[in-house]
């Protein structure tokens, strides 16, 4: 299956940057992500794509986040900009964002913004299907709370 | 969910646009083009050894010596008969005669054993599949006995295009029948009977009582339900089959620390898909019935006294329970992720997929929001 680029480059990049809060190393991961894509087979199956990009990624942010000192990880969580764009957007939303476990702002990042199927994004965490709708649900209440909408999907 | 939530929950995060994504997008297409033109060599190496195993197939297939059954020359047939009588004296004794039909062609002869009616004893000699240019004939000789009795002999030709009566019927292809029902089914690891004590997970975590066991009305935290057709059509585009089926067994399970519900069914009606009238398969649903103690040890928010005098209904949308004996509609999946090897799941999540028939409509479990005629099912079917 031919890869489309512009689709997952800012797919891939906010699920990196989500792992490692910080912009520049974001995008140098990503872009590793998909250099390193090439390297693999090339599947028919747009599932099985995702899969290897996602795990991919997900591998490369794990080195990096462990190369990363604990000192480094506040100063680079927000700079000056960011305070400035979390006062003027959805402080809710944001709260509760924040309050959700590191996997789960993940899960909400993949399944809700970058659309991944749900059968992808259980065998990225090794959880099953069940499991996996148990937690959107929980996660999706909440959200359509602060959202105010009853026809969130 | 739309661009704009999904922009909203993108700011939340906090995560900015990207600033190299034109540049390396050109260098993506480029870097793709020289992996896609990889060397031909590995391609070639394949199709002609694809190539030369088809033929090695072939050739094994054309030259394995056939077995054939030689029904030419006279010379090659010989048929020994046996005349069994019974003497005056009560002494069994046979008689053995070697015939050769004459004047037959490609005939395989067929003879029967002598029957006895009191004094009288019969041999049928049959050839079937043959032609005979006269009158098949033999050679008969009397037995010797101390007294006069009756035997006769009966020699017949069966021509094909003849009707004759035999001794033992031809063998004919059976006739073309349905594929046998198939048995899916699959057993959970784990399995729970249900307490004389129930309590519903939403009276445990919220202590809130409530009527019975009661199944709880539809609250925030439930899937929306979009318009019916457009609901039915996607399902049916989705499933892996749709089928009217009894339930045959119901057993409560879990699965991920998740309470589960396995069903066995069998298939009474097939409307689509791939599974056939007869068949037996076990549908995975999400809720059911798990021990208190259990749930309460994976939900640290819930608690109640003597746990182990109950059992927790997690009901995971459904709002009418199933039951043993009853026939419903099922929309299944085959994707067994998660679950046991050749399990079932519904094609939607949730008991939007199963549906039951009231007042001549069906009802999904999951409300009476969603439903379907017979007429639509029929056109659905036919689609």
């Amino acid at each position: 299956m031919s890869l489309d680029i512009n689709e997952q480059y800012d797919k891939i990049y906010r699920y990196c940057f989500l792992r490692v809060r910080h912009k520049e190393t974001a995008e140098d991961l990503t872009q590793e992500t998909f250099l390193r894509y090439l390297e693999h087979p090339q599947y028919h199956s747009e599932d099985k794509t995702l899969q290897l990009l996602y795990t991919i990624a997900g591998n490369l942010c794990t080195d990096e986040f462990r190369k990363i000192k604990p000192s480094e990880i506040s100063e680079t969580a927000s700079d000056g900009k960011d305070i400035e764009d979390n006062i003027l957007s959805d402080v809710q939303l944001k709260q509760v964002l924040d309050s959700l476990s590191d996997e789960d702002r993940e899960i909400v990042l993949l399944r809700f913004v970058n659309e991944v199927p749900v059968n992808v994004i259980a065998k990225l965490y090794n959880i099953s299907r069940f499991a996996l709708n148990r937690r959107l649900n929980r996660i999706l209440g909440s959200l359509r709370e602060h959202l105010g909408k009853e026809e969130l999907i | 969910m739309t661009e704009k939530d999904k922009k909203k929950i993108t700011e939340a995060l906090g995560i900015p646009e990207p600033d190299r994504k034109k540049e390396f997008a050109e260098e993506f297409a480029k870097r793709s083009e020289g992996v896609q033109k990889k060397p031909i060599k590995p391609i070639i190496m394949r199709i002609t050894a694809a190539a030369a195993m088809l033929a090695v197939c072939i050739g094994a297939l054309t030259l394995f010596p056939k077995h054939k059954t030689d029904f030419g020359g006279d010379d090659n047939i010989e048929v020994i008969e046996t005349t069994t009588y019974q003497s005056v004296d009560g002494a069994i004794h046979s008689v053995p005669h070697t015939t050769s039909p004459t004047n037959t062609e490609g005939g395989v002869i067929v003879t029967t054993a002598a029957k006895t009616s009191g004094k009288t004893v019969t041999a049928v000699t049959t050839m079937q599949n043959g032609t005979t240019k006269g009158p098949a004939s033999q050679r008969t000789t009397a037995a010797k006995t101390t007294e006069g009795r009756d035997e006769s002999r009966t020699t017949t030709a069966d021509h094909h295009e003849t009707d004759v009566t035999t001794a033992e019927p031809i063998v004919q292809d059976p006739p073309v029948t349905a594929a046998p029902p198939r048995d899916l089914t699959v057993s959970p690891d784990v399995t729970y009977t249900v307490r004389d004590n129930t309590i519903t997970e939403e009276e445990l975590l919220t202590g809130e009582g409530s009527d019975g066991i009661g199944i709880p009305p539809r609250g925030e935290g439930d899937p929306p339900i979009s318009p019916n057709d457009q609901k039915i059509q996607h399902m049916f585009d989705i499933s892996y089959a749709v089928i009217l089926a009894k339930v045959d067994k119901i057993v409560y399970t879990s699965i991920d620390r998740q309470a589960v519900t396995a069903e066995d069914i069998t298939v009474e009606a097939a409307y689509g898909g791939s599974l056939n009238t007869g068949d037996r398969l076990t549908v995975f649903l999400r809720g059911g019935y798990m021990p208190a103690e259990e749930y309460m040890k994976y939900n640290r928010r819930a608690h109640i006294d003597n746990a182990e005098d109950y059992s927790v209904y997690i009901s995971a949308g459904c709002r009418m329970a199933q039951e043993e004996g009853e026939s419903y509609i099922f929309f299944v999946s085959d994707d067994d992720s998660g679950l046991p090897d050749g399990a079932f799941s519904p094609a939607e999540d949730g008991y939007c997929s199963v549906f039951i028939k009231r007042n001549g409509k069906y009802i999904s479990l999951a409300g009476e929001e969603l439903s379907f005629t017979e007429e639509q099912l029929s056109r659905l079917q036919r689609q």
